[in-house]
């Protein structure tokens, strides 16, 4: 395999694997808001931050 | 006296997850890949093909998220008129919605050529033309014609209609392509030697990549038709957020599938392919991707077809459906006459947005070359959705703490800065493409100025978001270069305690006097009611001019809104005030806030320096202390601390050190501070103390004094929020009179400002 080969593989499966980690983020993240009624952009940090 | 009751209509809610996702599915699906996929191997090869769609799936993504967070705090109707209203006021959001509704009509009219130009030319493979002559303009302009007025009575029928109708058109052409990734992949495992079909991996460098990212971007616009669905759509702070990151995700995959079943699907040396395969393949063009699936399954022109047909039609529903959306939006607000927003009471669907969309859709297919048309319409894409990404930083920055938000994106704001650079530079790219296209274009948004300037903008109606200046009087002309402090009247009971240390900051600063009372009206009270609320607040800032207008320029403003914060910051930023006056009853009812949810977006937000007094009433203050840690928050506190003291006063300059660890040099720090402000003449003194709790140590200090004076924290608001900073905890505890002073300048102050 090539240089190029190998580069092109890397970031194409690093593309897909940070486009898969940020929608299943979301997903999470969307439903945990909604589940707990938070609203405001304060309410929603301090939640996300005592989870992590 | 009779009332008429009030009768209004209103879209229905019926729309579910899987309705929208699949229309904003058929939106990408339809606008790129059977025609960028060839294009893109010529350009980039067969390497450049997949990480063109999946690079471009990242930024897509990046943009997706701004949508999703701005479009769950904004669940209506509209999209990115909506959020540029929110964000920069009316006349950006029309311009907008003038761009989104012109963008998603001309894309419309192109799927509707792309239907005629495919079925005919299927149809006449098959000799079913030949009484007309074959494939003609004529007939290729009456098919398009005919296909819009069906979808155009599609979308008259209603949401429901619209989104089953797209689900079922979506479905089929993902379910083909997905089939044609599938039947890829097994073919490389079978037979490994068409993976050489890779080498070389970028023939032509990879800088190419650009070129062909910018090229099919389009493929992956179709968030913004979900954003129109805001007030048709079932739970649409959950759901819209969803659909949108989902489509994306979706056709992410399934382009980054099919590219490489393209690749795969032609094996080198075969009868016919002369050459690598993938200049085999990119020498067809947009018809490289039908001539390599034709090799790689049987029957595949027929199904490429029906697949073109599921496409180019899914697409042109849900184009219609944005395009309508966001006219219809441009009529609510009155941006656009009145009856733009009418709605059909017995299909609740706003028809008359719909007909002129359908006229605009029909005319542009029918009479204007469509190509250069449609460059224009993705230049627009992505003036959108570039202003989008700068919206949603405007507006979480302005608004967090009003809008109920059904998501947020995480590393804000990371990824929509590199969403607005890259989508800069692929507008530019697109002059290379279609010069017509860039002349369209600004044709198309000036005259959208013209509009605004000569109707919209007198028109328009305030939004529920918007401040309106109630009364102002100004005494005497401001010059450009006076010093200008606002004192902000909030309780007309206690707005005598503010005028003495207000005299006596505004004598030192030789500054003239902007008194404001903020009315908030409850969201329950209608805006038009809101003169009721004016009265009270008349009366404390009269009282306040009694005491300040012999001995300065003093002017008054009383507004209303919605958001006191909001109201104040925003008066600030209009008036060029250089110094904030405000007072704090001193506690804080929701625990998300340090000081409240009025006082804490100010200090965030104002470009100014800001000062909050506690407790202060109209007191002599003998002796001050001045906590310090360093930095210009505390030299402004020391600035404060030093006008406000009386003339035979003492300063204290006060450090608490953990154990000893003296990494703050405070005696340094106060020869400098008098170094810099000769002015300030009275005492000053240093004490340090070395104890384990720093809020201890101050709050245990500060019993012996008249007035503490703090600088606030300069924490982000992310750590601001997750746990409490010093000075604010201070602030809520001392039993004696506090000022929390903050201090303008330096670049994020002047961004600020500009902004």
């Amino acid at each position: 395999m090539t240089p190029n080969q190998i580069l092109g593989i890397i970031i194409t499966i690093a593309a897909v694997l940070l486009l898969s980690y940020l929608v299943f983020w979301s997903r999470k993240a969307i439903d945990r808001i909604a589940d707990k009624r938070l609203g405001t952009i304060r309410e929603i940090l301090k939640d996300l931050d005592n989870e992590s | 006296m009779s009332h008429k009751p009030a009768v209004s209509s209103e879209l229905s809610r019926e729309l579910s997850l899987f309705h929208i996702t699949m229309m904003g599915l058929g939106m990408m699906i339809g606008a790129g890949v059977f025609l960028g996929v060839g294009n893109a191997i010529h350009e980039s090869g067969p390497g450049g093909v997949i990480l063109t769609f999946a690079l471009n799936g990242v930024l897509a993504l990046f943009t997706a998220m701004s949508y999703a967070e701005l479009s769950s705090a904004v669940p209506r109707a509209g999209g990115a008129y909506n959020f540029a209203r929110m964000g920069f006021g009316r006349g950006t959001s029309f311009l907008a919605g003038w761009m989104e509704w012109f963008a998603s009509t001309v894309a419309g009219s192109m799927y509707a050529l792309t239907f005629s130009i495919y079925t005919l030319r299927y149809l006449n493979n098959l000799g079913l033309l030949d009484w007309i002559g074959g494939e003609s303009i004529i007939a290729t302009k009456f098919t398009a014609l005919a296909i819009a007025l069906f979808f155009l009575y599609i979308n008259y029928r209603g949401a429901s209609e619209t989104g089953k109708i797209g689900a079922f058109f979506t479905l089929g052409q993902t379910a083909f392509l997905l089939v044609i990734g599938i039947i890829g992949v097994i073919v490389a495992i079978k037979d490994p030697s068409r993976l050489q079909n890779f080498t070389p991996f970028l023939p032509h460098g990879w800088s190419r990549l650009l070129v062909t990212m910018g090229f099919t971007y389009v493929a992956f616009e179709g968030f913004e038709v979900i954003s129109q669905a805001g007030d048709e759509t079932i739970d649409p702070r959950r759901n819209l957020p969803k659909a949108m990151l989902y489509s994306v995700y979706i056709v992410t995959l399934t382009y980054v599938a099919v590219a490489f079943a393209t690749i795969v699907a032609v094996k080198a040396g075969s009868p016919g392919v002369e050459g690598a395969p993938w200049e085999w393949i990119g020498s067809f063009r947009e018809r490289g991707f039908g001539e390599a699936a034709a090799r790689l399954m049987p029957a595949a022109n027929l199904l490429l077809t029906l697949a073109v047909i599921f496409a180019s039609t899914s697409a042109l529903n849900a184009t219609i459906y944005s395009a309508t959306r966001a006219s219809y939006a441009l009529g609510r607000d009155r941006m656009l006459p009145g009856f733009f927003s009418r709605i059909s009471s017995y299909r609740k669907t706003p028809w008359v947005a719909l007909m002129f969309t359908g006229i605009l859709l029909i005319f542009v297919a029918v009479f204007l070359p469509t190509m250069d048309v449609a460059s224009s319409a993705s230049i627009m894409f992505l003036f959108l959705f570039f202003l989008v990404n700068i919206c949603v930083i405007k507006v979480r920055s302005n608004m967090g703490d009003e809008l109920s938000y059904g998501f947020i994106q995480p590393f804000f704001p990371v990824f929509p800065i590199i969403a607005i650079i890259c989508q800069a530079v692929l507008a530019v790219w697109l002059i290379h493409m279609s010069l017509l296209a860039w002349i369209i274009a600004p044709v198309w948004i000036i005259s959208g100025f013209v509009i605004y300037r000569f109707y919209s903008r007198s028109r328009a109606i305030a939004t529920e978001e918007e401040i309106l200046v109630l009364e102002e009087e100004k005494e005497e002309p401001l010059t450009g270069d006076q010093y200008r402090v606002m004192v902000s009247v909030a309780n007309p009971d206690n707005a005598l305690d503010l005028v003495r240390n207000t005299y006596k900051l505004c004598e030192a600063k030789q500054g003239s006097v902007e008194l404001l009372h903020v009315v908030r009206v409850p969201d329950q009270v209608p805006l038009h009611d809101a003169d009721k609320y004016m009265l009270e607040g008349k009366v404390g800032i009269v009282e306040i001019m009694l005491y300040l207008a012999s001995s300065f320029p003093v002017s008054t403003t009383i507004r209303y809104c919605r958001n006191t914060a909001r109201a104040i910051v925003n008066a600030v930023r209009e008036k060029r005030i250089n110094l904030l006056i405000l007072g704090w009853h001193g506690r804080r009812h929701r625990r998300t806030f340090r000081m409240g949810s009025t006082i804490d977006p100010i200090i965030e937000r104002t470009p100014c320096n800001v000062v909050i007094m506690k407790d202060c009433g109209n007191k002599d203050f003998k002796r001050i202390l001045v906590p310090l840690a360093g930095g210009p928050n505390s030299r402004f506190a020391l600035e404060v601390a030093g006008i406000l003291a009386d003339d035979d006063g003492e300063i204290v300059a006060f450090t608490a050190e953990r154990n000893g660890d003296s990494r703050f040099d405070i005696n340094t720090f106060v020869d400098d501070f008098r170094g810099r402000h000769p002015e300030i003449v009275k005492t000053i003194r240093t004490k340090i103390v070395s104890n384990t709790d720093i809020i201890d140590s101050i709050l245990t200090e500060s019993t012996d004094y008249d007035l503490v004076v703090l600088g606030a924290s300069l924490e982000p608001l992310i750590k601001q929020v997750t746990r409490d900073t010093i000075p604010e905890l201070i602030a809520q505890k001392c039993p004696k009179p506090v000022i929390m002073v903050k201090a303008s300048g330096g670049i994020r102050s002047w961004i600020k400002r500009w902004l």
